[in-house]
């Protein structure tokens, strides 16, 4: 069962005001210098809209971008030098209006650029929102990821330079593709998906073990593995299908046939119901 | 605030620093030691936060509306400069301090500024609004003008600070083991501890076993039953009728309906997925599904328990035999015993060795045909509330025969002798 949701279309048939409704757009730009920092504590919170997370320009604590109704919405824009804390997004003032005439151009936006280089505990949370983000510039030390209904791309698009203690990721009803796990460099990695269509790719720079426990509660679970990764997959299913092609099975865990002499490991815990487990072997240097 | 020791410091920079030049061609020592003792001034200044209105800019946020086009930066000395035209006023740091033309050229040289400012670093912005020049001003637009040229006046960008480079992890090439190391063997499933294997049940134990599980399941199955003639005889002796008198229609929906039960609740789930508040419904309607499913299976086998009843009994009276109780309590009584009449016979001969895998099965099958008879009788009767598959005649059987035992449906009651 695919699950492809037209997040744009849906964004915009959610978002998009009657021309009765006449919106106030307010742009906003707001961005911080690096002052001597040695980490930061980063929670975003973005209640709807299209999220665009970039790297910072040089020299950036954070660019942050965005277009909203201020009608509707407030902007979040608070630091504490002395705790390293940077608060950033949208939140609703209350109730919000939805109306469908299709106009894509009133979808609320934040792009959303931080340091490269600096230490960065990340906490994203995202509402119903149309994510693209590139974590493959920042320097993660521990990422927190949720979205609700919506369709997000996560990429790690180059190698995380610190040893990154957890990598969560909740997506409820979602088309949700994370690629390049491996250059997370996260020892632990956790995926809640409520329904709909997960892809996670685990592709990258391997420069150790990883454990990744995914709960599916209804759909698709689409795992792209490197075809030299040593795989163990300990399966809870219900009503859920699995290829066990490529792997053998001992006691209650699947076994990849290359777990033996394969360099680096994952080991998989999945727990899904109502739908299906697919596996896709994928070349290494991709 | 003024303080002795920024005025001193103050007074000696500015005297070092006009005095420079003018001993600068004398003495050219003299002159680089006085720049080293600015430089030194100024350095202190900016630690100590004691240079006069010369606020160093950390950050800024531009914000632009139809109703308002606002700069805030923020300061390093904590404060932050806010400079906010709105609707013909302007507010320097929440205060109103002057007013200009709405719509004329100082608020829109003013917004472009800010709209050409959104891609620049809190350096570049800073430099682009003290060289922000507007030409032609005048009255209240000129004075405005020069407010915001004086609140920037002083502003400076702070220097950006480098965190310090954190300690990288080894590159993937140094840290993963060599291909010829030795990896860990696949860990061995855990085994349970080896325990003393129990003595072998007697057949005695087998057999008081057995029998104990099917009176068990058989009060079970009778009480619910009981509960379903109190509360809904009409349903379950129409949908015991469906099933009697349309055995084969009841199998053959029976089937299908159990074959389409699961691609029914996925086609629900699917459906309640792809609407906003369906999903948040979707726990309770699966709950709501299986429930139901499980009440009609439960209901069906119930209802044709009841008929093979009602039939034993109604051949028995056509017998001439004496039936105690001619009514749905003793029906279901009596087909209940017939249906777990099977099962009563694995268990008596469960010590009998292999043959009991076959009467399992058989057991097995029975029960799963009057489950499956009594599922698509629910479904072909509506769960009892349609009576078109009762039967429009009673078949051979007199009314003589039929005086003691009412037949269910109003189908049936052409029969009934008054």
């Amino acid at each position: 069962m695919s699950l492809r949701l037209p997040a744009g279309v849906t964004l915009a048939a959610l978002f998009a005001a009657s021309a009765a409704n006449a919106q106030t757009l307010r742009t906003m730009s707001s961005a911080r210098q690096l002052h001597g920092e040695s980490a930061l504590d980063v929670n975003v919170t973005y209640v709807a809209g299209r999220f665009t997370l970039r790297p910072a320009a040089a020299g950036a604590l954070y660019q942050m971008d965005m277009r909203y109704d201020e009608d509707k919405f407030i902007p979040v824009r608070e630091y504490d030098a002395s705790s390293g804390t940077l608060q950033l997004g949208l939140r609703s003032k209350g109730h919000v209006t939805m109306a469908s005439n299709g106009d894509d151009e009133n979808v609320p936006t934040l792009e959303l650029g931080l340091a490269q280089g600096l230490p960065l505990d990340l906490s994203i949370d995202l509402g119903a929102a149309e994510a693209n983000a590139d974590f493959g510039t920042l320097s993660l030390r521990n990422l927190r990821y949720k979205t609700g209904a919506s369709k997000s791309d996560l990429r790690f698009s180059r190698p995380n330079p610190l040893a990154c203690d957890s990598l969560t990721l909740e997506a409820g009803a979602a088309q949700f593709n994370a690629v390049g796990l491996a250059n997370a460099n996260c020892r632990h990695v956790k995926v809640e998906g409520g329904v709909g269509a997960v892809t996670l790719d685990f592709t990258g720079a391997w420069r150790g073990p990883m454990d990744a426990d995914v709960h599916l509660a209804l759909g698709t679970l689409k795992l792209l593995l490197p075809s030299n990764l040593g795989v163990a997959i300990t399966l809870d299913r219900f009503l859920a299908s699995f290829d066990k092609s490529g792997f053998t099975r001992r006691g209650d865990v699947y076994y990849s046939d290359n777990w033996t002499t394969a360099r680096n490991r994952l080991t998989l815990q999945v727990e899904s119901a109502f739908g299906g487990i697919q596996i896709v072997w994928v070349n290494p240097t991709r | 605030m003024r303080s002795p020791t920024r005025s001193s410091l103050l007074a000696l920079a500015l005297a070092l620093g006009t005095a420079g030049p003018a001993v600068a061609e004398p003495a050219d020592g003299l002159t680089d030691a006085a720049t080293k003792i600015v430089e030194g001034v100024r350095y202190l200044e900016r630690v100590l936060h004691i240079r006069q209105g010369g606020a160093q800019v950390l950050s800024h946020t531009i914000s632009i509306s139809s109703r308002e086009a606002m700069l805030e930066m923020d300061l390093s000395s904590g404060g932050s400069r806010v400079v906010d035209l709105k609707g013909g006023n302007l507010f320097l740091d929440g205060q109103l301090v002057a007013q200009y033309t709405p719509g004329g050229a100082l608020e829109h040289s003013w917004r472009r500024l800010l709209a050409d400012a959104g891609s620049l670093d809190t350096p570049q912005m800073v430099a682009a609004v003290r060289a922000w020049k507007v030409d032609g001003l005048t009255g209240g637009d000129l004075a405005a003008r020069q407010r915001i040229a004086g609140a920037f006046e002083t502003l400076t960008a702070a220097a950006t600070v480098p965190p310090v480079p954190a300690r990288a992890v080894a590159p993937a090439e140094s840290s993963a083991p060599a291909a010829d190391s030795a990896l860990p063997a696949i860990p061995a499933p855990a085994l349970a501890p080896v325990a003393a294997a129990p003595a072998a049940p007697s057949d005695i134990q087998v057999l008081f076993h057995g029998v104990k599980n099917v009176v068990a399941m058989f009060v079970a199955l009778a009480m619910i039953g009981f509960g379903t003639v109190f509360f809904a005889r009409r349903y379950l002796e129409v949908v015991a009728d469906t099933a009697s008198q349309s055995f084969g229609r009841s199998l053959v929906v029976g089937v299908l309906g159990q074959l389409l039960l699961f691609p029914t609740l996925a086609m629900l789930i699917v459906g309640l997925i792809f609407t906003i508040v369906g999903i948040l419904l979707l726990p309770f309607a699966i709950l709501a599904f299986v429930i139901a499913a499980a009440v009609a299976a439960l209901g069906g086998y119930l209802a044709v328990a009841h008929a093979v009843g009602e039939t034993v009994s109604r051949r028995r009276m056509a017998n001439g035999a004496f039936v105690r109780s001619p009514n749905a309590y003793g029906y279901l009584f009596t087909g209940l015993v017939g249906l777990l009449g099977p099962w009563a016979v694995v268990a008596l001969f469960g010590w009998a060795g292999p043959v009991v895998y076959v009467l399992t099965a058989a057991a097995f099958v029975a029960t799963w045909l009057a489950m499956t008879v009594g599922f698509g009788a629910v479904l072909l009767s509506r769960a009892g509330l349609r009576d078109a598959f009762t039967g429009r005649h009673l078949g051979d059987q007199s009314g003589e025969y039929l005086w003691a035992t009412p037949p269910a449906t109003p189908a049936a009651r052409p029969g009934r002798r008054e």
